[in-house]
């Protein structure tokens, strides 16, 4: 099992560690998932996504063959959403990537993607660097801003999806104001090493909390945000999991990258199965079927989670896009549940925005 | 008498209340729900009969023995999230008639399971 730049921090901080996309990662720390999910919300919580792969990307052609997004129409200094298409329209991974100069992009991906991603990318004739000496981590929440500015006078600058190069204790880093929860924040690529020093230099914080991959996935969903894996997959396409917003005007007329068809069919003609919120009645988890109110089976759970904030039970998954009502039975173990459907996001985002 | 199983519950053999362990619900985390089985319904040793749900998973709870079972602890419903690690051991989920004790036989004492989790 491969190991994080942190590890030896999760472990003396006696972690509950689980093998994640390969990694033995932190799933919470001693207080708990609710108590930092919480801290997140109200305060600031960090996390290590040093898992994840980070990538420059030299040229932006190659790329957009591969992808939605327009690169030449994203501004240096911005970083925005994105997925790499199959041939049916479903997702092989989704990303962020920033515009570092004209031609030069900065790419995140998710850990348990790497590989294959990297193999597409070769595929495809993308001129790419793994970056393999620096870690990730992300500090989120509504006292991000005001933690990072404190302790290492970075980041209050900055605005949603803007993105640059700082120096933190004399390194080059990167930074962007993004991240997983939904909350104002920021994801920092940061030299092996200092990471450490910054960790501990953040942690003594009276505001900042670690917090583990428990926390970071039910703060995702409360704030509707797609996991690769779940909501999507190879077989499910954006337009299906919503996701329309993240492809550009330029690329939904023109096209010209794998899939483009697909999805600019679903786009004008609408699709099969469409992701939805759900309150269910108790916890509802992956892999829950859904069925109408007439017993028909009309889709299944993605995601399902308890919701520290609106204390209740949360989850999304995929419905038969002709279904109008507002409630749907759940089949958990050997009992059918209610559930009613809502939107998303569960909580509301706190982006700022300037 | 407690006895524990290998996947961590305990039945006290002379009231048939059924819990799990603290060191069980400390991997879990914390609870935020807990599903009870039915008044009156038959379970056979093994069968799942509740399910502790913390924020990230649920785990399913089995039966040490069988029996039927007479009285869920419907307090458990109502704020699962009052429980924690220090009183959980004594937070029974259902309690049941048991069929056969002899089928606790080969079930662990509080000793031996200390020591299986060290």
């Amino acid at each position: 099992m491969a190991k994080t730049i942190l590890y030896d921090i999760h472990t003396k901080l006696n972690a509950k560690i689980a093998s994640f996309a390969g990694y033995d990662m932190p799933i919470n720390y001693e207080k708990g998932i609710i108590f930092e999910h919480n801290f997140t919300r109200n305060n600031a919580g960090l996390f290590d996504v040093s898992h994840m792969g980070q990538v420059v990307i030299n040229g932006s052609d190659a790329f957009m063959k591969i992808a939605q997004v327009d690169l030449k129409a994203l501004k240096i200094g911005k970083q925005c959403y994105g997925f790499f298409t199959n041939e049916n329209g479903g997702v092989i991974d989704d990303f962020m990537i920033a515009k570092v100069a004209e031609e030069k992009f900065f790419l995140v991906v998710n850990a348990g993607c790497k590989d294959k991603d990297f193999a597409h990318m070769e595929k495809h004739k993308v001129d790419f660097d793994i970056i393999e000496n620096m870690g990730l981590i992300a500090l989120q929440g509504p006292l991000a801003r005001k933690v990072l500015d404190e302790v290492f006078k970075v980041g209050s600058d900055m605005k949603f999806l803007d993105f640059k190069q700082v120096e933190i204790m004399g390194k080059k880093c990167t930074i962007s104001c993004s991240g997983y929860t939904g909350e104002d924040g920021y994801e920092i690529s940061i030299p092996f090493d200092i990471i450490h020093e910054v960790v501990f230099k953040l942690i003594a914080h009276e505001n900042v909390e670690l917090c583990g991959l428990g926390a970071r996935d039910s703060l995702r969903l409360e704030a509707g945000l797609c996991l690769y894996g779940h909501e999507l997959d190879n077989e499910t396409t954006p337009i299906e999991a919503g996701l329309l917003w993240a492809v550009p005007k330029s690329r939904r007329e023109n096209g010209g990258f794998i899939g483009d068809e697909v999805i600019t069919n679903q786009i004008k003609n609408g699709v099969k199965k469409k992701l939805k919120a759900i309150l269910p009645s108790i916890p509802a988890r992956e892999g829950v079927e859904i069925y109408d109110n007439n017993g028909n089976l009309i889709g299944k759970i993605t995601s399902g989670t308890y919701s520290p904030c609106l204390k209740a039970p949360i989850a999304c998954g995929y419905i038969n896009s002709d279904y109008n009502e507002e409630t749907v039975k759940l089949k958990v173990r050997d009992k059918m549940i209610d559930g009613k459907i809502t939107t998303l996001p569960f909580v509301k985002h706190n982006y700022f925005r300037g | 008498m407690k006895k524990y199983t290998e996947t961590h519950e305990w039945i006290d053999l002379e009231n048939g209340h059924i819990g799990i362990s603290s060191y069980a619900i400390a991997q879990l985390g914390d609870v935020v729900f807990v599903d009870l089985p039915e008044v009156g319904k038959e379970i056979n040793k093994g069968d799942e009969i509740a399910v502790v749900e913390s924020v990230k998973a649920a785990s399913e709870i089995y039966a040490p023995v069988s029996g039927i079972i007479v009285e869920v602890n419907e307090t458990l419903k109502s704020a699962p999230a009052k429980l924690n690690p220090t009183n959980w051991e004594s937070a029974w989920f259902v309690k049941i008639e048991i069929k056969d004790k002899s089928e606790a036989d080969g079930l662990k004492n509080h000793e031996e399971y200390e020591a299986m989790v060290g």
